[in-house]
């Protein structure tokens, strides 16, 4: 047993010993002057210079330092190294840990047989007092055997084991079983690999210590013809107002046969489509399926191929949503220009995720109770209304509607609303032949994140010929200014909604904005702001951690945030058909399964969520690396073994939070400063007596 | 002594007379050892024949004698003229010498050597006026700061100087004390009040200048208890008051050679003082000043008496 630290860096903190020695020398050179009436007598008396440099208060001095010391040790926070820490080497123990790979791929014919008759091997011919520990990883690390002699609790913890579904990483297991093998004091340490190496999971170096000795045991690849989904992808339909969207998949054969396979698209139970598909050696073919129609607001569909050795990889699954259209209502004045909305209208139907359902209406038909049936309302150069509409149109706003203005030739009156930043002004007009552009966009709002800097400076394309000016209001921020300072685009966030206010318009009556190519990402980028609109996730891989809520708020919106602040759990059912309870507070899910997870009651209107998740189609490629080089890479780079302490940080850290000296030392740190102003008070004291009235 | 001081009097310089010290030297007196020059009748013998009842001798009558003074009982028997003189009584100046100089601001205890010397000017005017002296103050440090001429009613003058005395420079006896002799005029009570920081040959060669003009010289001698006994608590250097040089000290160290020094010093003073008939008191200034006063006082009585 001996004395370790945790943070035996700290330990250079000793050199501040010397301060106190200095300190007190200093002050004794440095000292206290006393006037006296006259040096007649004393200038007599020879003098002793070296008395100047003698430390006085030795007591005080030797208990700073100590004070110090006992500061910098609890600092270091020093342990004893107990149990097996910095023992000796025990001559003829054999340690090893065997590393066993249950990715996925490990499906793959008899793979992960092999793999576990080569552990049970292990198991079975070591030496008696040879002890094994055994880890499973995929992309996850598991320790579910320490290290131990016994060979029958050993067979029993492998025998019950099978292969996951997610994918491999090799680097962190091996380090962990180095980890556990450096607390070990064996004379030998090993640790065997079994997998099946495939190259995309070497993608870090794994450092082990020089002592360990690494092996791989892989397993015999059968050759096989393997075709696998590695991607699909959703588009909606451009066409406006239908519920269609189209359907791309990635299919790639990894084998070196040609393959002919059927491509199957089926959304709840039905199939929607067939395709054949010819697959040739190493080559990956993307087939389309178009005009698929949603009957319900949230289709789950899989697409899948024919059978081949690796199942897994030939189906994925994605969730669609039609209710990701979001409806937006442009509201005019009574006698509007020609081709006022013209411009604003055919920019946002061309818009494709979202597709915005439009409609138009003239402001005296607009209906206070109907405001909450749209997303986000335009009101397209129009005099604001005022009295109950006034006070709907702040509702919307404040229940999280998006409300954009643009500012014209129409009187804006009833501008005082609290829903609408700045205070107007007057009309601006640029001489002839000159004009303004937006050219200041304010690079962190988020708009500005969504639209990409491009996009910003090529705003700065387009001439305004007018404007109308806007004193920004405290609550207020600027998103964009005219090329001479005045405010171009403003904005208010009034409870869960925003208000953004265009000081031109929309039409080529002050500016020809409307003409230049940066207008539609804009215009579709503000929409998508203002509604705080978020695409429903159609897919995620096995393995990511997944807020659920976000699927809820993607669907239900404002619903969802309500949903989020009640009781209760969420029950969440598996593909596998287990149930899954979390907190609506923190509702993360981890994906550990390929299928449908279905999240009920998700809002208080009962809205069902879906997640579909996937395997990483990485994992799905055989390839494997060259096992000898790979082995022979870790053993170069290996680092010497630490001397004298085979604990590894976190058994070192357990250890010293048992022992808890570095909180004893600290405790006696208290007293000894506590001692320390007492003592250092009552020498003040009795100097000061002593000095007192001589200065 | 000071316990009783009461700083609010009506005068800015009354705040020195102490009731508890005068209380104590009441009932003494300050008289001149010799003879004193004086205008009106007092405690003091005086050089001149004058108007008493202690008759002296008969002289010839001389034009501008008064007439009055002519014995006709003389002139009867010797048919000359013969006036009659007596032995007068006079009143004497009381010059109050007072050392101001930095090193004269410095205390341990509750007063300063300045103040102390303040409250031992003051309790001595108070004593010569009560005498019907006159009384004149003359203070300095390397040179004359402030001059009080003698005079019966300056009593109240010298309170008030005494009142705004504060330390000035460097301490300097020969020449402010060679100036002083000069203007002292006839001869008079000289008390010089100092903390005699000079070796006792300077100070005696600065002194004896005023006892040659047959003036009668009291030296005060005022220490600290500190400048006594080096006391100076954990310091490790002092600097001097009046030249501002510092001195790297370890008082411990010699503390016992700087109180021999010292003890050497006021042997000396003291020796050389009585050979030159000056009177010498040291006063420490931690003792209360009644007590240094009555025990100078009485003594002076006691050897008036016997002379």
């Amino acid at each position: 047993m001996g004395l370790s630290w945790i943070n035996p860096l700290y330990l250079s903190g000793l050199l501040l010993l010397s301060l106190p020695v200095i300190i007190h020398l200093v002050q004794k050179q440095q000292g206290q002057s006393a006037r006296f009436p006259s040096l007649m007598f004393l200038k007599q008396i020879p003098q002793r210079e070296k008395r100047r440099f003698e430390i006085r208060h030795w007591l005080l001095l030797l208990l700073r330092c100590l004070l110090l010391l006992l500061i910098v040790l609890a600092f270091a926070r020093p342990f004893f190294n107990s149990a097996t820490g910095a023992a000796e080497l025990e001559p003829g123990r054999q340690d090893s840990i065997i590393v066993l790979d249950r990715s996925y791929s490990m499906r793959v014919a008899d793979h992960w047989q092999q793999a576990l008759d080569n552990a049970l091997q292990l198991v079975d011919q070591k030496p008696a007092r040879a002890r094994i520990g055994i880890i499973l990883f995929d992309d996850e690390v598991e320790v579910i055997s320490d290290l131990t002699t016994s060979t029958d609790n050993l067979r029993s913890v492998l025998l019950g084991q099978s292969p996951g579904f997610k994918a491999t990483r090799l680097a962190p297991a091996i380090e962990q079983a180095a980890r556990l093998l450096a607390a070990s004091n064996a004379s030998s340490k090993q640790i065997f690999v079994i997998s099946d190496f495939q190259a995309s999971a070497a993608s870090a170096r794994a450092e082990i210590s020089a002592d360990i000795e690494l092996s791989a045991l892989p397993v015999k690849l059968a050759e096989i013809a393997n075709a696998s989904i590695t991607a699909i992808a959703i588009e909606p339909s451009s066409r406006p107002a239908a519920d269609e969207f189209s359907l791309a998949v990635e299919v790639t054969n990894r084998g070196t046969t040609p393959l002919d396979q059927e491509v199957t698209l089926s959304a709840d139970g039905r199939e929607l489509a067939r395709r054949q598909l010819f697959l040739a050696p190493r080559s990956t073919v993307t087939e389309t399926f178009d005009r698929l129609s949603v009957s319900d607001e949230l289709l789950r569909g899989s697409v899948s191929l024919g059978d081949d050795a690796l199942a897994l990889d030939n189906q994925r699954f994605f969730v669609y949503s039609s209710r990701q259209q979001v409806p937006l209502l442009i509201v005019e004045g009574p006698a509007p220009r020609a081709n006022q909305a013209v411009y604003l209208q055919n920019a946002l139907q061309l818009s494709h995720n979202p597709v915005f359902r439009i409609e138009r209406m003239a402001i005296d038909q607009l209906k206070a109770e109907e405001l909450s049936s749209w997303a986000a309302i335009i009101m397209n150069d129009v005099s604001l209304p005022g009295g109950e509409l006034a006070q709907a149109l702040a509702d919307f706003v404040a229940a999280g509607g998006g409300l954009l203005v643009t500012m014209g030739t129409a009187a804006q009156q009833n501008w005082a609303a609290t829903y609408l930043p700045g205070r107007p002004g007057r009309e601006v007009d640029t001489k002839p032949g000159t004009a303004y552009n937006i050219t200041d966009f304010e690079a962190d709002h988020p708009l500005s994140t969504h639209l990409g800097a491009r996009n910003t400076i090529d705003l700065a394309l387009g001439r305004v010929f007018s404007y109308r000016e806007l004193q920004p209001m405290a609550d207020d921020r600027v998103v964009a200014s005219y090329s001479n300072g005045a405010v171009a685009l403003l904005e208010r966030r009034v409870g869960e909604g925003r208000a953004l206010v265009l000081t031109t318009t929309l039409d080529t009556h002050w500016n020809d904005l409307a003409l230049q190519p940066v207008f539609l990402p804009f215009l579709h980028q503000s929409l998508r702001y203002l509604t705080a609109f978020e695409p429903y996730p159609s897919q995620s891989e096995i393995g990511s951690i997944t807020d659920v809520m976000r699927y809820a708020r993607a669907l239900a919106g404002a619903d969802a945030i309500v949903a989020a602040a009640n009781d209760g759990p969420l029950i969440i059912e598996t593909p596998s058909a287990r149930e899954i309870r979390v907190s609506r507070q923190a509702p993360l899910l981890t994906l550990t399964e390929p299928g449908f997870y279905q999240v009920h009651q998700a809002t208080p209107s009962g809205v069902e969520v879906t997640l579909a998740a996937n395997i990483d189609p990485q994992e799905a490629n055989l390839q494997t690396l060259d096992v000898a080089r790979f082995v022979e890479e870790i053993r170069a780079s290996a680092k010497p073994p630490v001397k004298g302490s085979a604990l590894t940080r976190r058994q070192a850290s357990e250890q010293e939070q048992q022992q808890q000296l570095a909180y004893a030392i600290l405790l006696v740190v208290l007293a000894l400063t506590l001692i320390e102003a007492l003592s250092a008070n009552w020498i003040g004291a009795r100097r000061s007596i002593r000095t007192r009235g001589t200065g | 002594m000071l316990r009783n001081r009461q700083a609010q009097d009506q005068l800015p310089g009354q705040r020195f007379i102490d009731p508890g010290v005068l209380s104590r030297i009441d009932n003494l007196e300050l008289i001149a050892r010799g003879v004193v020059d004086g205008f009106i009748s007092g405690l003091h013998r005086s050089p001149m024949l004058g108007m008493s009842v202690d008759f002296a001798e008969h002289r010839a009558y001389m034009p501008g004698d008064d007439v009055r003074r002519i014995d006709w009982r003389l002139f009867a028997r010797t048919d000359r003229l013969y006036v009659k003189e007596f032995e007068a009584d006079t009143n004497a100046n009381l010059h109050l010498l007072l050392d101001v100089s930095r090193s004269m601001d410095f205390g341990s205890g509750a007063v300063t050597k300045l103040e102390y010397a303040k409250f031992l000017a003051a309790s001595l005017a108070y004593l010569s006026r009560r005498q019907r002296d006159r009384i004149g103050l003359i203070t300095f440090d390397n040179e004359i700061v402030e001059v009080i001429p003698p005079s019966i009613k300056h009593y109240n003058l010298v309170l008030h100087a005494l009142d705004r005395i504060t330390a000035g420079g460097a301490s300097n006896y020969s020449e402010p004390l060679a100036k002083i002799a000069l203007n002292l005029g006839r001869r008079s009570l000289v008390v010089l009040i100092s903390d005699l920081y000079d070796t006792p040959d300077r100070l005696l060669g600065a002194i004896n200048q005023l006892r040659y003009r047959g003036n009668d010289l009291i030296v005060f001698h005022l220490l600290d208890p500190q400048e006594l006994s080096l006391e100076l608590g954990d310091v490790s250097s002092v600097e001097d008051l009046e030249t501002g040089i510092s001195l790297p000290l370890a008082a411990e160290q010699f503390r016992d050679r700087y109180r021999q020094l010292i003890r050497d010093h006021r042997a000396e003073l003291e020796r050389r003082f009585g050979a030159h008939q000056i009177d010498y008191i040291f006063a420490d200034i931690s003792q209360p000043l009644d007590n240094i006063l009555f025990r100078y006082l009485s003594d002076r009585e006691r050897q008036n008496r016997t002379r």
